[in-house]
C-alpha cells in the first residue's frame, strides 16, 4: 500500500465512523490522520488534505457539542404514548405498588411532565406515595413552568384539605429544597393559605351552652376514623378553644385550619348535643409551658336538634 | 414476565435487544419489520427524535402463530444504547423474558461492548435476575464491514472477551443487510419457549 493509499483508507475509516454516528471515534481518527500527515511533508496535496480534515473536525466537534446539549422532551406520537401508558401508568397503585411511582418518575425523567403530573396526582390518593408524589409534582412544575407554578400549587394545597398540617410541613421543606437547588431566592416558610371563606354560622351565640368537651372522628391522618375526645380550654361564644398535646401526633396530623367537622358531639354540664363545626385555627404553640402543643379553635356553625 | 394464559392457550413474551450505542439494535428491528411481514402484527414504534439515536425504545409486536398448541405472541423492544439513558434501559428491561445482546464488531467499540454487557448484568441483578439464568443470545453485528477492509474484531476475540462466562449462543450478523438477524431471533425465541416450558409447562 502506498502512503497515499494508506491515507485514503484511513479517511474512509473516519468517514465510516461518522456515518454510523460514532462521532467521538470519527473525531479521534481524523486527529490521528492529521498527525500522520504532518509527519510526511512530501505528500502530494498535503495542504489540501489537511485543510479538508480541519473542516471535518470542526463539523464533527459541533455535532458532538450539539448532541450533548440537554434535550427538550422528545415529541412522542399518540401510538407511542399509548404504549408508554401501558408501561408506565400508575394504574392501581395497590396492585402495582411502588412500581406505579417508578413509572411516573420515569415519565418525568423523560420530560413528559403533563403526563407525569397526572400520574402523580392519581398517586396523591394513596397513603404510602402521597408525600413523594407531591414532591415530584412540585419538581415537575419547577422544571416545566418555573418556581412560581410550584409555589402556587403549594398554596393551593395549603388551602384545600387534602393534606394534613404535618404533611404540609414536609412538602414545604421539599419545596424549599427545590427552590434552593434551583438558586431561586424565595423563602416559603411563612407561606400561608389565603384567608378561607368562613362558612356562615347558623347558630345564635347567646343560645350556646357552656361546653366542657367535644368528641369527633378524625377524617385524616394516621388515626383516621378514630374517635377523639378533647377538653375545651376556653370558650368565647360559639368558638371553642382546645389544646392538643404534642404527644397526640395522629390528632395533630389529622386536623387542619379550614376543615369541616361534620359530626361533633358537644358535652355541656346539662346536655349532650351534636352539630357541625369548622376549624377556624390550628396552630402550633411557639412558647410558654405549652410549647409544642397545638391550639385548635372550632367554630360551631350548626346545632342538630331533636 | 411472559403473560401465559393456559385456558386460552396464549403466550405473550418480551424480548429486549440490548447493546452499546450505535451497535445496530434498531437496525435489527427494522429488518425484522421489513422481512417478516407475515409475523408482524402491528406497527413498529420508534421514539427517536435525535437523528436516529434511540432516546427511549423501539417496539415491534410479532405473532408467531401456533406453537405446540399455543398461540405465541412476542414483543420486541430495543433499549437506548447511549450511556446516559440507564434508567430508561432499566425500565424497558423490566419484565423481559429474554435478551439479545448486540455487540458491535468494530474494533473501536471493543470497550463499549464490555461496558454495556456489564450494565446489562447490573440492571438485571437489580431486578433479581441472574444474567446466567435468563435466555440470552449474543449477536456479533456489522460483520459486512470486514470485506470492505475496516478494522473489526475476530469472532474468536469477541467470544473470549464477552462470552467466556456466559457461554451463550452467538451469531454473526449484518443487520443492515439482514444476514443473521432471523437466526438470532429464532434461537432466542426457542430458548425463551424452552425456559417458559420449564417454568410453566405450557406445551401440550
Ligand atoms: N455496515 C453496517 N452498519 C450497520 C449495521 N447495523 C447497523 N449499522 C449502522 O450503525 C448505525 C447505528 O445503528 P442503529 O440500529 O441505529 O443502532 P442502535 O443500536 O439502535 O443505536 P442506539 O439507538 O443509539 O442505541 C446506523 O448508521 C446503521 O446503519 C451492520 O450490520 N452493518
Ligand atoms: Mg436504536
Amino acid at each position: 500500500m502506498t502512503f497515499g493509499e494508506k491515507i485514503k483508507a484511513l479517511l474512509q475509516e473516519a468517514e465510516l465512523y461518522r456515518g454510523q454516528g460514532l462521532l467521538n471515534e470519527a473525531l479521534e481518527k481524523f486527529k490521528s490522520i492529521e498527525k500522520f500527515i504532518q509527519k510526511a511533508p512530501k505528500l502530494k496535496n498535503r495542504d489540501k488534505i489537511l485543510s479538508k480534515i480541519a473542516v471535518k473536525k470542526k463539523a464533527i466537534s459541533a455535532e458532538i457539542k450539539n448532541f450533548r446539549k440537554p434535550k427538550k422532551a422528545p415529541r412522542v406520537s399518540d401510538k407511542a404514548r399509548e404504549l408508554m401508558k401501558g408501561m408506565f401508568e400508575a394504574g392501581d397503585p395497590k396492585t402495582k405498588g411502588s412500581a406505579a411511582l417508578g413509572g411516573a418518575i420515569s415519565l418525568k425523567g423523560f420530560g413528559q411532565y403533563d403526563k407525569a403530573i397526572k400520574e402523580f396526582t392519581t398517586l396523591l390518593a394513596f397513603d404510602p406515595f402521597r408525600l413523594d408524589a407531591a414532591g415530584h409534582i412540585l419538581d415537575c412544575l419547577m422544571d416545566d413552568s418555573g418556581p412560581d407554578a410550584a409555589i402556587s400549587r403549594f398554596k393551593e394545597w395549603l388551602s384545600d384539605t387534602a393534606f394534613t398540617s404535618g404533611e404540609l410541613d414536609k412538602i414545604r421543606s421539599r419545596l424549599q429544597a427545590l427552590l434552593d437547588k434551583a438558586g431561586v431566592k424565595k423563602d416559603v416558610s411563612g407561606l400561608q393559605a389565603g384567608p378561607l371563606p368562613e362558612p356562615d354560622s347558623e347558630v345564635d351565640e347567646d343560645d350556646i351552652l357552656d361546653i366542657n368537651s367535644i368528641r369527633f372522628k378524625l377524617a385524616k391522618g394516621a388515626q383516621k376514623g378514630e374517635e377523639i375526645e378533647l377538653d375545651v380550654n376556653y370558650q368565647s361564644g360559639c368558638v371553642l378553644n382546645v389544646i392538643v398535646s404534642k404527644k397526640e401526633k395522629g390528632v395533630i396530623e389529622g386536623i387542619k385550619t379550614g376543615d369541616m367537622m361534620n359530626d361533633i358531639v358537644f358535652y355541656s354540664p346539662v346536655a349532650i348535643f351534636s352539630g357541625t363545626g369548622y376549624v377556624s385555627d390550628m396552630t402550633g404553640i411557639k412558647s410558654g409551658p405549652k410549647k409544642g402543643d397545638y391550639s385548635l379553635s372550632v367554630k360551631i356553625i350548626r346545632i342538630l336538634t331533636g | 414476565m411472559a403473560v401465559i394464559n393456559l385456558k386460552n392457550r396464549e403466550i405473550e413474551c418480551k424480548i429486549v435487544y440490548y447493546g452499546p450505542g450505535r451497535c445496530g439494535k434498531t437496525t435489527n428491528l427494522e429488518y425484522i419489520h421489513k422481512a417478516f411481514k407475515r409475523q408482524v402484527t402491528g406497527e413498529m414504534i420508534s421514539i427517536d427524535t435525535d437523528g436516529d439515536r434511540t432516546l427511549f425504545f423501539d417496539f415491534l409486536p410479532l405473532g408467531l402463530g401456533k406453537i405446540k398448541g399455543c398461540d405465541v405472541k412476542v414483543q420486541l423492544y430495543t433499549v437506548p444504547g447511549q450511556v446516559q439513558y440507564r434508567s430508561t434501559r432499566k425500565l424497558v428491561l423490566k419484565g423481559a423474558d429474554a435478551i439479545i445482546f448486540v455487540a458491535d464488531s468494530l474494533k473501536v467499540r471493543r470497550e463499549k461492548n464490555m461496558i454495556s454487557l456489564k450494565d446489562l448484568h447490573g440492571n438485571l441483578k437489580e431486578t433479581g435476575i441472574s444474567i446466567l439464568k435468563i435466555p440470552l443470545v449474543l449477536q456479533f453485528n456489522k460483520r459486512d464491514l470486514a470485506s470492505k477492509g475496516f478494522p473489526l474484531m475476530s469472532t474468536d476475540q469477541m467470544n473470549k472477551e464477552l462470552n467466556r462466562q456466559l457461554k451463550a449462543p452467538t451469531f454473526e450478523a449484518s443487520a443492515l443487510s439482514g444476514d443473521g438477524v432471523g437466526a438470532t431471533l429464532t434461537k432466542c425465541m426457542k430458548l425463551t419457549l424452552q425456559h417458559l416450558q420449564k417454568e410453566f409447562k405450557w406445551a401440550q
